[in-house]
């Protein structure tokens, strides 16, 4: 299975923030996406879940059998750098929704105490309302929200970017543990944790997606090459 | 002192200009040619920051007498004249009615020490500057000009009303001492319990409900404590409680400590800085006690699911915001109905009139049904605590979940509002009985209809403006003029009917036909747009 992004055009008044953007993510991989702040990430996640209009540009799903088919609002799962969560429901109730209207898709094949379970969330947090909840909590809800709707394309915008050590290392477990089954776009701008957690990494610069060779991901000067590619921007601005 | 009263000064201006700059900016046409850059244009916005002050305090100075005029002066001239005068002077009328509105309820139905203003927040709060400095600055800059202003004011009131100079002079003397005394209250009490008197909503409604009885109801009686509030020997009793509140306004050493925990930014007096603070949506919030009250809700939640159960759970934590705000008003239409049980008693004939025909009173229900409703609360409280998050998911968004969740909250809030609709359709025929007018009449069921329907309509007009135009952004800024243009236009029609003086079948059937004929547009309305409009701006 593969996510086709082509074309994706979106401007904000005169500013052109995704020009043409064309890629081809596969199930499997791990993919960070790289760029400056302002460089149109979240707005590509944006338009890739309806929540904002593309201008121009489309985004497929290929399956195996080569069949193609438009990407649907469904078929992502988002997981936002500031987790948003209803703050009147507690955890439990949010996951019960959840599942109820999720109910058929993906595995469900466990219950709410077992999936809070998976993510470490303790039995008396379960039933506090998510308002009082610590921001690793929340993501970490958010996170169980694709666990169990099983999405085949997860979207994570900067998700581990405000967590502590130990919730930073258990969702990165996660992801890797469940890669092989979606195709999973993550999103940063720290650069150590792109190399330590995804299989490519690829650069959202001057409105559109580069992928970053192999070679270079293993050369010693890795870094100082990126970041010269990010200041290229800059100039060119 | 200075130095902090300059800095209070320029921030105010500063404040007054962005904040012009900021409407002008957003005007139709005029707008577009005003640039963004004018906000660091700082010789014009010094320019236009002296020009500020100025206007004010020359509002200030003439909004005096035109206060004395319409709420003070006007109502004594009118009741001293008539068909029916009150056996009092114009002026002794202008003095019980001055006393208990600037007087009574100026100093304790507001306080200057406790207002919530922008420039208090970023002073105290982001400037550290000092609380004592800052209170004794702004209780300067403040009570100044106002008693300056007054003083003409009140003396040409008393020369044109029949007083003199002198009565005009004891009058002033009056206002100052009993607002320095009020003022110096409210610190003693806050001192002592932590609480805002003037925030405190029954002692407001306690304090509003005894300075417009006392002021206007008092004077319509005939009695007017005029002779005690100007004999001689209040001079003294007025001098003493000015410099009392004086000294202990002056002398109190805890405003450090103490005044930063009175700045909740709920009371902020400025709905610009509400909105954009999201303070406007505070009273709507969710808290934990929220959780633990409703096991019974909860249980019956269990068995539903998907958007039934979101739904069911949203009401039951609501409770608080929502069934509370009901009761009041079901409170309200108990004492409406004590004092038509009253007329009833004290003027059969009007009663009787009234009550042959309920619906010559429907032009004023239409007003008080809107006051009554509680549907904009519940909007803001379905924004705030659900959809503003829920609504970034794309299942969340899809038409037909919409349409379900508006359908579950329309029927549940038009619960709410038709109970408070049914209590005062009871109340209406409990009037009819108490003053021997028949109740099984076509005109009282046109009213009682009218009014159901009345209470349907403002929760449909609240939930369609926000489903269709969905009007706040991420930031709780109103992002939308066209509701805000509806809204208006909604408040105004009602305000409209207060004057309307010809009720009867016609104004009913009018009512009946424009209410149906909006919730149907306004249903319509929601099913063919909702689905695409009912976004986070």
């Amino acid at each position: 299975m593969k996510l086709q992004l082509r074309g994706i055009q979106k401007h904000y008044g005169s500013k052109e923030v995704l020009r043409d953007c064309s890629f081809t993510f596969e199930k499997g991989k791990i993919y960070g996406l790289l760029g400056r702040n302002g460089a149109g990430k979240t707005t590509l996640f944006n338009c890739l879940t309806d929540e904002v209009q593309p201008d121009g540009g489309s985004a497929v799903i290929l399956t195996e059998q080569g069949e193609e088919a438009p990407l649907t609002p469904e078929q992502v799962g988002y997981v936002f750098s500031t987790p948003i969560l209803p703050d009147f429901l507690t955890g439990y109730e949010f996951i019960k929704f959840y599942m109820d209207i999720h109910q058929g898709a993906g595995a469900q094949d466990k219950t709410i105490d077992q999936y809070f379970d998976m993510v470490k969330i303790e039995p008396e947090d379960r039933h506090r309302l998510i308002k009082g909840y610590s921001h690793g909590m929340k993501n970490k809800v958010q996170m169980l929200c694709f666990l169990i709707a099983r999405p085949p394309v997860i979207l994570l915008d900067e998700p581990l970017t405000s967590f502590d050590v130990v919730v930073a290392l258990e969702i990165k477990q996660l992801l890797r543990e469940i890669k092989h089954d979606h195709i999973l776009v993550f999103s940063t701008h720290i650069l150590q944790l792109a190399t330590d957690l995804c299989d490519e990494i690829v650069v959202l610069s001057e409105g559109q997606l580069q992928q970053i060779d192999h070679a270079m991901l293993e050369s010693k000067d890795f870094e100082e090459q990126i970041i010269e590619l990010l200041k290229d921007e800059e100039s060119h601005e | 002192m200075n130095k902090a009263l300059k800095q209070i000064i320029g921030m105010k201006a500063a404040l007054w200009v962005n904040a012009f700059l900021y409407y002008v900016r957003r005007l139709w046409l005029v707008g577009k040619r005003i640039p963004e850059s004018l906000y660091g244009n700082y010789e014009l916005k010094k320019i236009l920051s002296v020009v500020a002050v100025v206007f004010r305090q020359i509002g200030d100075f003439f909004g005096k007498p035109v206060y004395l005029l319409l709420a003070v002066g006007l109502p004594a001239v009118l009741m001293t004249q008539g068909e029916e005068p009150v056996p009092l002077s114009g002026w002794a009328c202008a003095v019980n009615i001055f006393f208990f509105l600037s007087g009574w309820i100026g100093s304790f139905g507001d306080s200057q020490v406790f207002a919530v203003t922008r420039d208090k927040v970023t002073c105290i709060k982001y400037m550290r500057m000092s609380a004592q400095l800052y209170t004794h600055s702004t209780l300067l800059f403040h009570y100044v000009p106002f008693f300056i202003y007054y003083l003409p004011s009140l003396m040409g009131m008393s020369l044109l009303l029949g007083g003199t100079l002198l009565q005009g002079l004891i009058l002033w003397l009056m206002l100052l001492g009993i607002r320095l005394a009020g003022e110096a209250l409210q610190l003693l009490i806050f001192d002592h319990t932590g609480k805002v008197l003037c925030r405190s909503m029954i002692f407001s409604w306690i304090v509003i409900g005894v300075g417009l009885g006392g002021g206007y109801g008092l004077t319509a009686a005939g009695i007017s404590l005029a002779p005690v509030l100007l004999h001689p020997l209040a001079v003294p009793v007025y001098l003493a409680l000015g410099a009392a509140g004086l000294y202990y306004l002056s002398v109190y050493r805890r405003y450090e400590q103490k005044l930063p925990r009175s700045l909740d930014l709920q009371y902020l007096m400025s709905s610009l800085m509400k909105n954009s603070s999201g303070a406007g949506f505070k009273e709507v919030e969710i808290q934990e006690k929220d959780l633990n009250q409703q096991e019974a809700a909860k249980a019956q939640a269990r068995h539903l699911k998907g958007y039934a159960y979101l739904n069911a759970l949203f009401f039951a934590r609501h409770r608080r915001q929502l069934l509370k705000p009901v009761c009041y008003r079901l409170a309200v239409t108990a004492v409406l109905f004590a004092g038509a049980v009253a007329l009833a008693v004290l003027e059969p004939d009007t009663a009787r009139k009234i009550g042959d025909d309920l619906t010559l009173i429907l032009p004023a229900f239409v007003f008080i049904m809107y006051c009554m409703t509680v549907a904009d609360k519940a909007c803001r409280a379905m924004f705030y605590n659900c959809d503003k998050d829920m609504l970034r998911y794309a299942y969340y968004r899809q038409p037909q979940v919409i349409l379900q969740n508006f359908r579950i909250r329309l029927l549940r809030v038009s619960l709410y509002n038709a109970v408070v609709g049914a209590a005062i359709c009871l109340a209406a025929v409990g009037f009819c009985l108490a003053c021997g007018a028949p109740v099984f009449t076509l005109q009282t069921l046109l009213f009682c209809v009218a009014i159901l329907l009345l209470s349907v309509l403002f929760t449909t007009h609240h939930l369609f403006l926000y489903y269709v135009f969905q009007p706040y952004s991420e930031s709780l800024q109103i992002k939308n003029p066209f509701f805000t243009v509806m809204n208006t236009a909604m408040y105004m029609l009602c305000l409209v009917c207060l004057q309307i003086d010809v009720g009867g079948a016609a104004f009913t059937l009018a009512v009946l036909i424009f209410t149906v004929l909006y919730i149907a547009g306004a249903l319509f309305l929601v099913y063919r747009r909702a689905p695409r409009s009912f976004r986070v701006k």
